[in-house]
């Protein structure tokens, strides 16, 4: 997809923002590396482990599906977001408020009143019509933490958001995939060996 | 050759004494291209005929202009250039008009594709009617595609392109000449040449030390010249501006690196000037010929042009004082957001799939936000499959090599009573052993128990592996269980000793201290 072209993905991946002012691409193209991958399919499976502890030493509440899909929902956007090693402002939300997505979300959502008032304003104004302001807050609300921001940095943030959310699939897939294999495969001779020992 | 043919009838009369070295020069390089390009030239030499005649001239005289101010430097390069035209276009159809743009588009960045599909389609139609005009152009473009490569002479060349498509022909403008000449990045390669000869000289100067590379860029560019060359032959200035606008901005994204920070130096410089001023950068004397040049021919259209520019969403990252528009800080400062945006757009139309046909900024939008709910959507059906194998799997059976091997028996089988996991630990485990989720670990259990002496042995490896557990609940036990489950599986292969076992363990051992 996004390459840029040799020299500058030497550079860039060298100097990282060195020569774009803006530094939208390179952040980009370190979510599509392998390595990345790798070390976010890790930090991954440690905390799903942890997540199965917390989940069975508690059996009776956190042995719902349910509940513990969520648990590793924000577990992978957490380790997300540590990924992103907080150059980001969705992955610095969902490292500090990673609840309030939860929570605070339909809170969030009454302010659309407001936005309707500024959309009348921003159609007086004609600088963005309404249908864009519009959406704007929709993408805003989509990605964490970037509700209240304009829409040039909002782009930028969806765009590296985009990326790191494409690769959180990709090794929660192959993840998922790997336990699914592991699973049919080291079943049968797990069952008969208790037989044996015991 | 019929190269001979229209390049003296349109050349010849505009410069005396390039004829005769052109010809010499074209019949040197341009016989071994003619033959692809037989059909291209007699199409080219009708249509020179009828229109380029008074480009040639203008061309001709704006070079006699130029010449005269910068010298020699000038003359040697008209000559260049004339002989490097015949090469260049020759050169540039040496195949099928449609196959040089496209490997070109397939080469160029991504952030290119949007607008680098433009010229292509469009090239085929014009392609074998405005050669002459569109020689200019493939230099341009060959060269600012060449400076990709090079940091200062990109921009440069840049400038050069967008100078050479706004000028084709317009080259009249000695004051916007002398900006060019006075401003300049610093193109190592051309010096000062490129900036005062306009469009045609540069290029070809810079076409003489890049053919080679410069060909398929350049027929690329060729061809989006001819269309816009058309366009400038049918009077529609404004178009031909935006249409080279949008290869400079093409050819500019194509950089990589330059752009970027020219583009923002000339948003910059026009917000800080009203346009009219030089700053030394070759997009603000782009800028500025540009300016002068819409004024001199049709300021209508050009506003027009302009005024509808920023609203579809490909927008041209090239931020110009417009002729005709507001040029104080409020309206530069909006052009420069708006092309910030638009330039993000075009980013992400590049990460969503299946939105390059796509246009407007609220359908745009719309497909972002549908992609990141699907993304979002995706994850959620992910961690709810990863949420309900977990318990059933050992989760040791992904073993990443970098994973530190220690911890306990955490995931255990519950088919094993705690009794025997606390004989086996003798450390305070029995929490973390209740929830037994692996089954050879359980097994391993069961050996060790079965000699005292063993669960003492093996004790210093899970105490240590405990103290790191307790420490911060990372996955060292369970990695100690995922070896554990290798061991166990080696060993029931083999016939299981305790002895195996705990060198095992302690070779585990090894692996986990370090």
């Amino acid at each position: 997809m996004a390459v840029p072209n040799a020299v500058g993905e030497s550079v860039l991946a060298g100097g990282g923002e060195r020569k774009r002012k803006r530094g939208s691409e390179p952040p980009l193209a370190k979510w599509r590396t392998e390595g990345e991958q790798r070390i976010y399919s890790s930090r991954l499976i440690e905390a799903l482990r942890r997540v199965c502890q917390s989940s069975d030493s508690a059996p009776s509440a956190s042995s719902s599906d349910h509940v513990r899909s969520c648990a590793v929902r924000e577990a992978a956007d957490r380790v997300l977001a540590v990924s992103a090693r907080g150059r980001t402002r969705w992955s610095r939300a969902i490292l500090s408020g990673r609840t309030l997505k939860h929570r605070v979300r339909p809170k969030a959502r009454r302010p659309k009143p407001v936005s309707t008032a500024c959309v009348a304003r921003a159609a007086a104004q004609r600088r963005k019509p309404p249908a864009l302001e519009k959406k704007t807050r929709v993408l805003g609300r989509l990605v964490p933490g970037c509700r209240k921001l304009s829409l040039p940095s909002l782009l930028e943030e969806a765009s590296d958001y985009i990326t790191a959310l494409e690769m959180q699939v990709r090794a929660m897939s192959a993840i998922a995939e790997a336990f699914s294999a592991a699973g049919s495969a080291s079943l049968p001779p797990t069952h008969a060996n208790p037989m044996r020992t015991l | 050759m019929e190269n001979d043919a229209f390049w003296g009838s349109n050349w010849h009369s505009a410069m005396g004494k390039r004829p005769p070295s052109m010809s010499s020069a074209a019949d040197g390089q341009s016989l071994p291209c003619f033959v692809n390009d037989a059909d291209l030239e007699t199409a080219l030499s009708s249509l020179v005929s009828s229109q380029s005649s008074h480009l040639a001239a203008s061309y001709g005289a704006e070079m006699r202009a130029v010449s005269g101010r910068l010298g020699t430097i000038c003359n040697s390069g008209e000559i260049s250039l004339v002989s490097q035209l015949h090469s260049a276009h020759s050169s540039c159809y040496s195949t099928p008009l449609n196959s040089p743009p496209k490997p070109n588009l397939s080469a160029r960045d991504h952030p290119v594709q949007g607008r680098g599909g433009f010229p292509g389609p469009a090239n085929p139609s014009p392609g074998g009617q405005l050669m002459p005009l569109s020689a200019d152009p493939w230099f341009a473009e060959g060269a600012a595609r060449l400076s990709r490569g090079g940091g200062m002479s990109s921009s440069s060349f840049a400038g050069q392109l967008g100078i050479l498509l706004e000028t084709p022909g317009k080259l009249s403008r000695a004051s916007s000449s002398k900006s060019l000449a006075g401003s300049r990045i610093g193109a190592p390669e051309n010096g000062n040449e490129p900036r005062v000869l306009g469009t045609a000289l540069m290029e070809m100067e810079t076409r003489s030390r890049f053919r080679g590379s410069l060909t398929p860029e350049a027929s690329e560019l060729g061809n989006g010249r001819e269309e816009s060359s058309i366009e400038e032959a049918s009077s529609l200035r404004g178009t031909s501006d935006s249409n080279a606008r949008k290869r400079k901005a093409v050819a500019g994204k194509g950089k990589g690196k330059e752009p970027p920070s020219t583009y923002s130096t000339t948003n910059m410089t026009e917000e800080n000037s009203d346009a009219k001023r030089y700053k030394p950068g070759e997009i603000n004397a782009v800028v500025k010929m540009e300016t002068e040049q819409n004024g001199d021919v049709d300021g209508e259209p050009r506003k027009e042009d302009d005024n509808k520019a920023p609203e579809p969403p490909k927008d041209y990252i090239h931020v110009r004082a417009r002729r005709g528009q507001a040029t104080d800080a409020h309206s530069l400062a909006e052009r420069v957001r708006r092309e910030k945006i638009s330039k993000r757009m075009k980013f992400l139309q590049d990460l969503v799939p299946g939105c390059n046909k796509v246009t407007g900024k609220a359908v745009m939008l719309d497909e972002i936000i549908n992609y990141v709910q699907s993304l979002q959507r995706q994850v959620e059906f992910l961690s709810m499959k990863l949420a309900t194998l977990n318990p059933q799997l050992d989760n040791m059976d992904i073993l990443i090599p970098k994973q530190m091997y220690q911890g306990h028996g955490t995931m255990l089988q519950p088919v094993y009573p705690p009794e025997m996991a606390s004989a086996a630990y003798p450390y305070s485990h029995q929490p973390q052993v209740s929830p037994l989720q692996g089954i050879e670990t359980s097994d391993l259990e069961s050996q060790f128990v079965n000699p005292p002496s063993r669960s003492v042995q093996l004790a210093p490896i899970y105490g240590f592996s405990d103290a790191t557990s307790q420490l911060g609940d990372f996955c060292e036990e369970d990695d100690l269980q995922s070896v554990a489950q290798i061991v166990f599986r080696h060993n029931q292969e083999t016939a299981f000793s305790s002895a195996s076992l705990h060198e095992q363990m302690q070779a585990n051992q090894m692996k986990i201290e370090p």
